[in-house]
């Protein structure tokens, strides 16, 4: 097959456009997610997601309830993690890596569990690490409703998202609630990872959301910037991992990931190029 | 006699379990004024802020600022924290970090006209005017200080509590930095925590010494025997009168200007 006949299969083209459209999504949230410093968070989400889509599976197809979607089971999971990580860090009382740790492991648990006892063809593989053969245009339709919510509510409270990032005992001085726009920061964070999940999988979403954000923070000025500027860096990965990996038959999930790492590499080298702007210290 | 702008009644503060942090402390502020707040390190000068702030409540005793519970009155004060964990490489530009002191809970999407005015009026405050475009991670600590003054300036404070504004700031900046904030007194109660007694120059009057019991006192009254009681050693007190000339006494940069008595 050419690339374009390829391209022209229902479900590589369904799981394009998926990807892209919830690029800005990723490099809005990751951008965030960067300057929080709470990739380990975005990680254990991500990965406990698992659990939700294991349970969806199974209910569907052993217990038959038909309505039982994956992405939603993903969804929901995912928010719970978020929430509940969200509250154990701001409460500081328990230790909040192990609780992320927990998280983190018990929802990959549960997930192979219930896949595990699903009869028949259910691949752990694919959501793990991504396929495009199963990306039908319900998948679509989802993704693009949650990347028009999410990013609605990004452009109504960037301010205070911001601000919750930079320095929230401020944000506390001015009488914003910290705890609201934390968790619901986390909220969107978690929408956000696990949109890809057909694409990528659970364990390999991560880099897609931070490393282009990490990337254009290495040089760009202002929240903003590095918003576009991620998004565009995930815009090409997308696209690039999709060509690539249908010219040389490679599984595309992977592809897509090393493709970013190696622009994020790219971004250090040319930024370690340039002459040092005033350090941190000044 | 005019109602006072903070009032300390019988406050006692202990952490989860601890002992007391604040003790017993009484006091009340009523005028418009620079005031240093000093003590040694872990002497509970950051509490006594937080609790100015309504950031934490007290055990014992009640607080009022502009007579109401200091939660109620966190909005009409202006505050500058001591450290700020931010990331360096956080790509923010100044004025950015100053809009963020016109913040409110349900703020939506892009600033206003009027917001971006005031941050800009603020930043001209601390003379920084021509620097509200530039990223605030390349500015240099004295001028992040300033915007983060400013920050605190943008609300349109009646009263401005800084958490030891000079810890990361260049000494040869300090200066400038005192007549910024004699300036800024004429207009509102200006409470500046220091743990440096060298802060305690001519334009403070009011000096509350913290170390678990909280005292006011005047400048005029300050001698070795309060400095004795706050710092629980006998010091030797460096006189810091800036219109002395140049060279009649010496600067050591990051060194403290209070030590205790080499002498047995």
């Amino acid at each position: 097959m050419t690339t374009l006949e390829i391209l022209n299969s229902p479900f590589v083209r369904n799981a394009l456009i998926a990807a892209l459209i919830a690029c800005p999504l990723l490099g809005v949230a990751g951008t965030y997610v960067v300057m929080k410093r709470i990739s380990y968070i975005a990680g254990a989400v991500a990965h406990s997601a698992l659990g939700g889509i294991g349970a969806c599976l199974y209910a569907r197809e052993v217990l038959g309830w038909a309505w039982a979607d994956p992405m939603i089971g993903a969804i929901a999971v995912a928010i719970l993690s978020a929430l509940v990580i969200g509250l154990v860090t701001l409460g500081g009382g328990e230790r909040e890596d192990t609780v992320i740790g927990a998280i983190w492991a018990v929802g990959m648990a549960a997930g192979i569990l219930f896949i595990k006892e699903i009869p028949g063809q259910v691949q752990l593989n694919s959501w793990l690490f991504g396929n495009l053969s199963v990306v039908t245009p319900r998948d679509v339709t989802l993704v693009g409703t949650a990347t028009a919510l999410t990013g609605l509510i990004c452009f109504l409270f960037h301010r205070q998202f911001a601000a919750v990032c930079f320095d929230d005992e401020f944000v506390r001085v001015r009488g914003v609630s910290v705890t609201f726009f934390y968790l619901l920061l986390l909220c969107l964070v978690a929408v956000t990872v696990v949109l890809l999940v057909r694409v990528v999988g659970v364990i390999l979403v991560i880099a897609l959301l931070t490393l282009p954000a990490a990337a254009a923070a290495t040089w760009a000025r202002s929240l903003p910037m590095v918003m576009g500027a991620a998004t565009l860096l995930c815009v090409i990965a997308v696209v690039g991992g999709f060509l690539i990996s249908v010219q040389a038959n490679l599984v595309t999930g992977p592809v897509i990931i090393l493709l970013v790492a190696v622009l994020y590499l790219a971004a250090v080298a040319l930024r370690k190029g340039k002459p040092a702007t005033r350090s941190a210290d000044g | 006699m005019a109602a006072a702008i903070i009032e300390f009644d019988n406050v006692t503060f202990a952490y989860k379990g601890g002992r007391p942090v604040i003790d017993r402390a009484s006091f009340s502020i009523s005028e418009r004024d620079q005031i240093a707040i000093i003590g040694p390190n872990a002497g509970g000068k950051t509490t006594l802020v937080k609790l100015i702030l309504g950031l934490l409540t007290p055990q014992q005793g009640s607080i009022r600022v502009f007579g109401e519970s200091p939660a109620e009155t966190r909005h009409r004060v202006g505050y500058v924290a001591q450290h700020l964990h931010f990331d360096s490489k956080f790509p923010l530009l100044a004025r950015d970090v100053v809009l963020m002191g016109r913040l409110k809970q349900w703020d939506f999407g892009l600033t206003s006209r009027k917001d971006r005015e005031a941050a800009g009026t603020a930043l001209e405050q601390v003379s920084l005017g021509d620097c509200a475009k530039r990223p605030f991670a390349e500015l240099s600590g004295g001028q992040r200080q300033r915007v983060l003054i400013a920050r605190a300036l943008v609300s349109r404070p009646e009263m401005l509590l800084l958490d030891e504004p000079m810890a990361n700031v260049d000494h040869t900046v300090e200066a400038e930095f005192r007549q910024l904030l004699t300036t800024l007194a004429k207009d509102m109660l200006v409470l500046v925590v220091s743990h440096d007694i060298g802060f305690v120059h001519r334009e403070v009057r009011h000096v509350v010494c913290v170390n678990r019991e909280v005292h006011l006192h005047p400048t005029t009254a300050l001698d070795g025997g309060i400095l004795a009681d706050l710092f629980g050693k006998n010091l030797r007190v460096v006189r810091h009168d800036h219109d002395c000339p140049d060279g009649e006494h010496i600067h050591h940069d990051g060194t403290p200007r209070m030590q205790p008595h080499d002498n047995p």
